[in-house]
């Protein structure tokens, strides 16, 4: 039966909790390691490049243990995260830790196999490896994880891809992803805390902007060129404008639209954004968009739906482009910096649903419904505001304060580096292969679909990008991310 | 003031508000709150100016499980019938 909702309702119940409890117990293990000298976080697993295998697996802290069993151990002790999370989360147990253990082993052999130096090593790196040539594919090792859940996701038998649903949560795993970049920042902070308040404030200026332009533009293409009703109009609107699939749902609350509104549009959202995951990293690393890579970061983040496809496009662009400066300009940028500028937007843009929610809400029940019984309730921002935000931002600030003050720049970077770099990486390929597993294209062949994908298509390319690239332009033009050493 | 917590859903075809002493069901929201209000009143003869609040919370399971990894919950409305 239902229970009255508190301020502190789902914390230990919700997928975005556990993302805050998960990944801030990690950040702070190696908080713990830095200040101690006790090397408690060096066992993350990492994948280098490599032409010998026998050189493709080593923990962070390379002289810790051998790279096979920091695998193991990495595995031993995400999975007992993770079903600690499931378990309260109240998924079934057995089902989740056996796809999830599949999702595992299978993003970690593509992650081997695709870096393999003959894939991915720079012109720079191959007298390194011993090399004459490479297809120097930055970022291959996502791409082909993508393709390989989507290959699943699609083509394998129903039964098994229901299967795999139970441990394919892309969301989950990006979100603690997305805490562990909040360090990437907190380290940034010692550096210079300039360059990362100023990423910070241009995320916030451009995601105002994007609101105020992008829903009610959609909105207005979906209920005149489409003749679309209020509901699905306005959830629809949302989905594509603000942050995808959690928009779309928070929008259909709102405005108390029946469920299968949301879920139908979230179906299309979903498949758009790997679309768009796969088509816009090339063309804004191969374009002149290159010239201003934190823009095109910044307008993933405008552009691209759901946390998942965003931050995951920012790494392939933040390894395309990389690759190609360290190819043709001889400039090493440091890596993170791209993915940070599309998180950072994406992450603003999130934190005002609860407020776009309640707006929402007021103005449907007073002006559209006119249903004086009904009230609306402030807490509303809260419930919908993303917890997995709140640790990003702790992990930002504990990570910048304790650096720069107790622990000391050189100790906080040993202590917090496997999370901050190796283990972000990890999670971000698992997000990458659940993302294919989760995304059906059969949803555009159901009943209904048409109107409704063609006016989201519309919608994302005559609205949605373009505006998003101004935009992004215009608050983030001549920023570069900062280079190696 | 008396205070009921519900859940509530959509069947496909309407809307669907319970707990374990009363059921209501009706095509648009509106037509559900007013059935709502009457059950109420059946249930607990509220006396001439009294106030029952009622928050009614969506029932999340019935939304696709692939979903609810995206946003904590889908809506939870809460009721004032002044009776």
């Amino acid at each position: 039966m239902a229970e009255e909702k508190k301020w502190y309702t789902g914390m230990f119940s919700s997928e975005d909790w556990w993302s805050f409890w998960i990944g801030l117990f990690f950040v702070l293990v190696g908080i713990i390691a830095a200040a101690t000298g006790a090397d408690i976080s060096g066992w993350v697993i990492g994948f280098p490049k490599w032409v010998d295998i026998t050189n493709s697996l080593s923990p962070d802290h390379s002289a810790l243990m051998s790279g096979v069993s920091s695998l193991i151990v990495s595995y031993i002790i995400f999975t007992i995260a993770t079903c600690i999370g499931a378990y309260f989360m109240g998924m079934d147990m057995k089902k989740y830790f056996w796809a999830w253990t599949l999702i595992f082993w299978l993003s970690a052999l593509v992650y081997i196999l695709s870096k393999n130096a003959y894939i991915q090593a720079t012109s720079i790196e191959r007298p390194d490896f011993g090399i004459g040539w490479s297809l120097s594919i930055g970022g291959a090792h996502y791409i082909v994880a993508l393709f390989i859940g989507l290959l699943i996701g699609n083509l394998a038998p129903k039964s098994f891809r229901e299967f795999m649903y139970h441990g394919a949560r892309p969301e989950w795993f990006i979100k603690i992803a997305i805490v562990f970049l909040g360090c990437k920042l907190g380290m940034k902070v010692v550096d210079s805390t300039g360059y990362a308040l100023e990423l910070l404030l241009v995320g916030a200026c451009a995601t105002v902007a994007a609101y105020l332009l992008f829903w009610p533009l959609v909105y207005t293409l979906c209920r005149k060129g489409f003749k679309l009703t209020r509901e699905w109009a306005a959830t629809l609107a949302s989905g594509i404008s603000i942050c995808g699939v959690s928009a779309s749902i928070a929008t259909g609350g709102a405005i108390r639209a029946r469920p299968i509104v949301p879920v139908m549009i979230s179906s299309l959202i979903v498949v758009f954004a790997v679309i768009e995951l796969v088509v816009l990293p090339p063309v804004l690393t191969y374009t002149p968009w290159f010239n201003e890579p934190m823009a095109a970061a910044s307008s993933l983040g405008l552009t691209v739906k759901t946390d998942g496809a965003d931050a995951a496009s920012g790494a392939i662009t933040d390894q395309l482009m990389r690759t190609r400066a360290q190819e043709e300009l001889g400039v090493q940028w440091e890596e993170g910096w791209i993915t940070s500028a599309s998180v950072m937007t994406k992450i603003w843009i999130d934190m005002f649903i609860g407020v776009w929610a309640l707006v929402l809400a007021m103005l449907w029940l007073r002006f559209v419904e006119k249903r004086p019984d009904e009230k609306v309730e402030k807490m509303e921002v809260w419930w919908r505001f993303p917890k997995f935000v709140l640790g990003y931002f702790v992990a930002w600030i504990a990570v910048g304060v304790l650096g720069l003050t107790v622990i000391g720049p050189d100790a906080m970077d040993w202590g917090i580096h496997p999370f901050e770099s190796t283990a972000r990486h990890l999670f971000f390929i698992l997000t990458f292969t659940s993302i294919g597993l989760v995304t059906n294209f059969r949803k555009l062949a159901e009943e209904n679909m048409g109107r409704l994908a063609f006016a989201y298509g519309l919608g994302l390319l005559l609205i949605i990008i373009p505006l998003g690239w101004i935009i992004a332009w215009i608050f983030h033009n001549g920023m570069m991310p900062p280079t190696v050493g | 003031m008396r205070l009921v917590n519900m859940s509530f859903f959509h069947d496909g075809k309407q809307w669907i508000a319970r707990d374990n002493k009363v059921e209501v069901a009706a095509s648009s929201l509106a037509d559900l709150d007013g059935k709502l209000h009457e059950a109420l009143r059946e249930l607990y003869s509220p006396s001439e100016g009294s106030r029952i609040t009622v928050n009614l919370d969506f029932d999340y399971s019935t939304i696709p499980h692939w979903m609810i990894q995206y946003h904590p919950y889908y809506m939870h409305r809460r009721l004032e019938f002044d009776y």
